[in-house]
């Protein structure tokens, strides 16, 4: 019997390798590095000695506007009490973690259909070895990402004389698992079909439906409109990564390291249970899937 | 050894594979005929441990074979009929093998690699991204990446189609040599005339059922029922045909051009007696050649046997 590491270890290698030959990545990372700037940057222009005035940079209005509506007040306070790189990190991130959920779906879907993923499962690695190796590319490509962005506002904030504090890290170990989540539901979209387009539909719904009942709940609550919507929305969050992921974050903004710890388990669970799922489904299905 | 016992797959309503007993002894080629749609690939694949039976078991050297015994799958080396090479585009020859070869956690893969690759003649390209590779090339890479762990069963689907007559020429005499390594060939295809050059024995599937197995000689003698004789003349004068056709060994007879077409049993040689009747009418035959038959022609009456079999009248194409 093959050693199940050795075989995962080489399929993410040839993932990772795969990635890094592929231009779009490297367009994909610079978009990142440039929402870096652009807030930071941004920043000093809205920083006054009486506090923050989003009125002078026309970006840092929009970003206000939505998230004030969206996320509430407590929540924007706690983005800047560090200075801009909390939230330059967690929006650089979003264009690096679509590009590997989609790669993911793309590169699996585009592997069954032309032959690929047959010929190598025809050796001694099971499908779920393979669909791990893409889960281990993203998990290091999120790490390397995540590092690079520290280093970058670690000396953004030596020049602009911040502080790298405590809700810059906390807020990164919470994208980070929160990351994991999505990684795990791409996971789990991947074995549902055996059409890339379907598994990339899948997924793309259900994140978009958690995005708009996490969003949507708690616009609903402010403006206490008690519907059917509501309602709905009130059950389904509890199974939404998001919900977990704010929660942890408030958690933090209220001192509550237990809480903080809970949501980061909570959200650990629901990886696992997706990884877990998938797992077993691949395991059934084989190379049908 | 390969066996399968009442191996059967059904796709909801559709039966692929019915009944399947197949028994492939060690050092075989086994050639696995059958047209588009007769259940070769759904065989393969539940051969290959990515396809699931029905009903039914399979028995690799005598031990049984399911999905879950992926390490099973170490002693197999498959060639499938299409390469997907648009995947690995970005891979040089050499780190394509690399790649396999770390899969099936093959020790110092470094002189295998180079060993197979100078047994085909691509060992001067190694270093090349595979993607201009022409097809008989590519077609040689993916035999040998199939035996990179040596396995004791290779298993070909289509090896040459699409081949050039030279690429069918280096993958046939690769196959050969392979088997002389003693590895069991399992070759699936519809170029029957390359199947029998190379199968010691041949299985005929048609709609899942395996029709007929046995060696070529046997096939074709107990399906060919009738030789073929190929008479060049001069000129064929008026009735002559007529007169050939009433002769009591001749079963059939046909003409294109100046050549006559005339099939009789085959009990005994029949040239000797058909190239007097044409001395005896003043014609001087310039050729008489009895036509051997072909596994192609065996292939096409036991398919068209059981065609109608099947459809009970005699549907054609």
């Amino acid at each position: 019997m093959n050693s199940i590491p050795g075989v995962i270890l080489v399929i993410t290698r040839k993932k990772i390798k795969e990635t890094l030959l592929n231009p779009i990545f490297y367009i994909i990372i610079t978009f990142g590095y440039v929402i870096v700037y652009i807030i930071a940057s941004g920043f000093t222009d809205i920083i006054r000695s009486d506090g923050i005035n989003p009125e002078q940079n026309p970006l840092f209005e929009i970003l206000f506007s939505f998230l004030t509506g969206t996320s509430g007040a407590s929540f924007l306070e706690r983005l800047f009490a560090e200075g801009p790189f909390t939230l330059a990190l967690s929006l650089s991130l979003i264009p690096l973690l679509l590009y590997l959920l989609f790669s993911s779906l793309f590169k699996l879907g585009y592997e069954k259909t032309t032959g690929a993923l047959e010929l190598v499962v025809c050796g001694p690695v099971g499908v779920h070895f393979y669909i791990l190796g893409s889960f281990l590319r993203n998990l290091f490509f999120l790490i390397a990402y995540l590092l690079s962005i520290t280093l970058l506002s670690a000396l953004g904030a030596i020049i602009t004389n911040t502080v790298l504090g405590t809700v810059f890290f906390t807020s990164m170990i919470m994208l980070f698992i929160l990351s994991l989540a999505l990684f795990s539901l791409c996971i789990f979209c991947s074995v549902i079909s055996r059409y890339s387009f379907a598994s990339l539909a899948f997924f793309v719904v259900i994140s978009g439906f958690f995005t708009v009942v996490h969003f949507g709940t708690l616009a609903s609550v402010q403006g206490n409109v008690q519907d059917i919507w509501q309602a709905i929305t009130g059950i389904v969050q509890f199974v939404s990564p998001l919900y977990y992921y704010m929660n942890g974050l408030a958690a933090i903004d209220y001192g509550d390291i237990a809480g903080y710890v809970i949501n980061i388990l909570i959200l650990v669970l629901i990886s696992a249970i997706l990884t877990g799922s998938g797992y077993i489904i691949s395991r059934k299905k084989g190379i049908a899937l | 050894m390969i066996q399968t016992k009442h191996l059967t797959k059904v796709y909801r309503d559709l039966t692929a594979v019915n009944n399947l007993n197949l028994t492939i002894k060690a050092g075989e080629i086994y050639g696995f005929l059958g047209p588009n749609g007769a259940g070769k690939t759904s065989t393969i694949k539940m051969l290959l441990g990515l396809s699931r039976p029905t009903s039914g078991e399979i028995f690799l050297f005598g031990k049984k074979f399911t999905l879950e015994k992926v390490s099973m799958r170490n002693r197999i080396g498959v060639v499938p009929e299409k390469h997907p090479v648009g995947v690995w585009t970005w891979m040089t020859a050499f780190e394509y093998l690399s790649y396999f070869a770390a899969l099936f956690e093959v020790k110092n893969p470094g002189p295998r690699i180079d060993y197979l690759l100078k047994k085909v003649n691509l060992y001067d390209v190694k270093n090349k991204p595979f993607r201009n590779f022409s097809r008989g090339m590519l077609q040689k890479l993916t035999i040998i990446r199939a035996l990179l762990h040596d396995p004791d069963i290779l298993i070909l689907d289509e090896p040459i189609s699409g081949l050039d007559p030279i690429g069918i020429k280096q993958v046939r005499d690769l196959i050969l040599s392979e088997n002389r390594e003693g590895r069991i060939i399992f070759v699936s295809s519809h170029l029957l005339s390359e199947i029998e050059k190379i199968c010691h024995r041949i299985g005929i599937i048609y709609r899942g059922t395996l029709i007929a197995e046995d060696t070529k000689d046997v096939l074709i003698s107990r399906l060919i029922k009738q030789n073929k004789i190929l008479i060049d003349v001069e000129k064929i004068p008026d009735g002559f045909l007529e007169e050939i056709k009433a002769l009591d060994f001749v079963v059939h007879c046909t003409v294109t051009g100046l050549t006559l077409s005339v099939e009789v049993p085959m009990d005994r040689d029949y040239r000797r007696d058909i190239a007097l009747f044409i001395f005896n009418k003043g014609l001087i035959p310039l050729r008489i050649q009895q036509k051997e038959a072909s596994l192609e022609e065996a292939f096409m009456t036991i398919t068209q046997e059981n065609i109608e079999k099947f459809t009970g009248m005699g549907e054609t194409g």
